[in-house]
């Protein structure tokens, strides 16, 4: 096996954790665990090691259908692409939360779990939160009345949830 | 100058040099770091700094533009662990907001667009987690923060979504590191969620023995949560720590007095002394202190392991350029000079 760091080297140190149930491995050089801090101590971080994003995006862009969708894929408040992203291993604004949301998730949650936030929220966040799932619901409600072919209910709906995102913040 | 906050005791002193606490934050309506135009970056150093300084406690702050601090300026700052390497490196403008003893720092256009952070001497998670969050609450009220209902604040890694926060405790553990007990103790530590890396973090060696011990954990637990977590964890290392020193004393005192007493007397007349040797005579010199072989103030060797970083011995000698011997000979007078053994 080669070391996952420098691809160039045996891999002759493996590390192994477990994070929330989860584990994760890494395989280096003697150099690159060294230089990565590894050696007597144990230091792990993901983003930096380059894989989790990296191998998902690859295996994700590689398997048909979802490949095309996800190149076009542009964030319109920043402008960061599904590649920028997986390359840096960082998101580009808070917008891309939402935009990339897909591609993500299944990230997010071999970092953290399955799980949700349930520490402090910002003033002010209740009162979005709560606007935030009337639109999640507004949405749902467009969906069900345009699969019902009731496209005058559907507009309403649109201009409601329109509305709501304008006159946001 | 004001005392800064290493030159204080505090709890755990013994094994526990500092702790720390920071909160990544962003603003919704600004892209990332790294993503913001010129002006954008502008905007949101005023927008913090006027934010700041409209609240109560902003008499007590300065702004620290990278593009205005010395390169020596802010590689002291790293080694004070006042700002990260990231932002000294000047690839986005950014700034800190910095109280007078620097317990409090807000870094701007980080990799985050805040990064709160407040440190303090000894195992202070409490108090640290109490004041960031009162520093938090400034800039919640001034400003629009990033935040999603499921993931939590929204920060440019994912890595930190959920609470943004990163708890830090500085441990020095000589005693583990001799005995090679700390490589159980790292390993146990990670299936925890916790990271245990040198003084100066990410991919740094343990000089010194000195370790940062931090969550990794950041999604699905509460902060309060999170620090209770890491208290749990650090109770046992340090009764470890502990134990292990006792144990060294009881098998080999005569050994140890005599290495501590040397230790002593390099610092206290050698005339050039590197970085890491200073690390570990200070670390020998905290450890004699510990176990009553001799008398002196822990908060002074405290304040040494930061005072003696080579950019700080420059900024302290007034130099500017300085060669590794000249900082060398800087090092040995500073040492000389604070410790009066």
């Amino acid at each position: 096996m080669l070391c996952q760091n420098c691809n160039k080297a045996q891999a002759t140190c493996h590390y192994k954790q477990t994070i929330n149930g989860e584990t994760h491995e890494a395989h280096l050089c003697a150099e690159c665990a060294e230089k990565l801090g590894y050696g007597s101590m144990f230091n792990f971080n993901i983003g930096e090691l380059g894989f989790g994003l990296d191998s998902m995006l690859s295996h994700m862009f590689g398997q048909g259908k979802k490949q095309s969708a996800l190149h076009e894929l542009k964030c319109p408040l920043c402008g960061a692409t599904a590649e920028d992203i997986s390359r840096t291993g960082r998101v580009g604004c808070a917008e891309c939360y939402d935009v990339f949301s897909d591609m993500l998730t299944p990230y997010i949650r071999r970092i953290h779990g399955n799980t949700a936030h349930v520490g402090r929220i910002p003033v002010g966040a209740d009162e979005q939160i709560g606007k935030n799932r009337k639109i999640e619901q507004l949405k749902a409600d467009m969906q069900k009345a345009i699969e019902a072919q009731e496209f005058e209910r559907a507009a309403e709906l649109r201009d409601e949830i329109k509305g709501l995102e304008n006159n946001e913040g | 100058m004001k005392a800064k906050w290493y030159e204080k005791n505090g709890p755990e002193g013994d094994v526990v040099v500092s702790t720390r606490v920071r909160f990544a934050r962003n603003l919704r309506d600004y892209p990332f770091p790294g993503r913001m135009k010129p002006e954008q970056e502008r905007e949101v150093i005023d927008k913090v700094a006027a934010a700041l300084a409209a609240s109560s406690i902003g008499g007590g702050f300065r702004l620290v533009e990278m593009s205005a601090a010395d390169e020596v300026a802010r590689r002291a700052m790293v080694e004070r662990h006042v700002i990260s390497p990231e932002l000294a490196a000047g690839k986005n403008a950014g700034a800190v907001l910095l109280n007078e003893d620097e317990s409090v720092a807000v870094m701007i256009n980080e990799e985050d667009h805040l990064r709160i952070q407040v440190m303090g001497a000894g195992l202070c998670l409490d108090e640290c987690l109490k004041r960031a969050a009162e520093v938090d609450g400034i800039f919640d009220r001034a400003l629009k923060y990033a935040f999603n209902e499921k993931l939590g604040y929204l920060t440019k890694c994912p890595t930190n979504l959920g609470t943004g926060m990163r708890a830090s405790v500085m441990l020095h553990l000589p005693a583990l590191t001799e005995s090679g007990a700390i490589r159980n103790l790292a390993s146990n530590a990670a299936k925890l969620g916790f990271a245990v890396r040198g003084m100066y973090g990410e991919g740094s060696a343990a000089k010194g023995a000195l370790y940062q011990i931090s969550n990794q954990t950041t999604l699905g637990f509460t902060e309060e949560g999170t620090v209770e977590r890491l208290e749990d964890a650090l109770g046992q290392i340090i009764s470890q720590e502990r134990g292990m020193r006792q144990n060294l004393f009881d098998r080999a005192q005569q050994q140890l007095e005599d290495r501590i007493w040397r230790s002593a007397g390099a610092l206290r007349y050698a005339r050039s002394m590197s970085t890491d040797e200073a690390l570990d005579l200070i670390g020998d010199l905290r450890m004699g202190v510990s176990l009553g072989m001799l008398e002196m103030d822990t908060a002074e060797l405290n304040r040494l392991l930061w005072e003696i970083q080579p950019a700080n011995i420059i900024e302290s000698s007034g130099g500017k350029d300085m060669t590794p011997e000249e900082r060398d000979r800087a090092r040995a007078a500073h040492l000389r000079e604070i410790l009066k053994i």
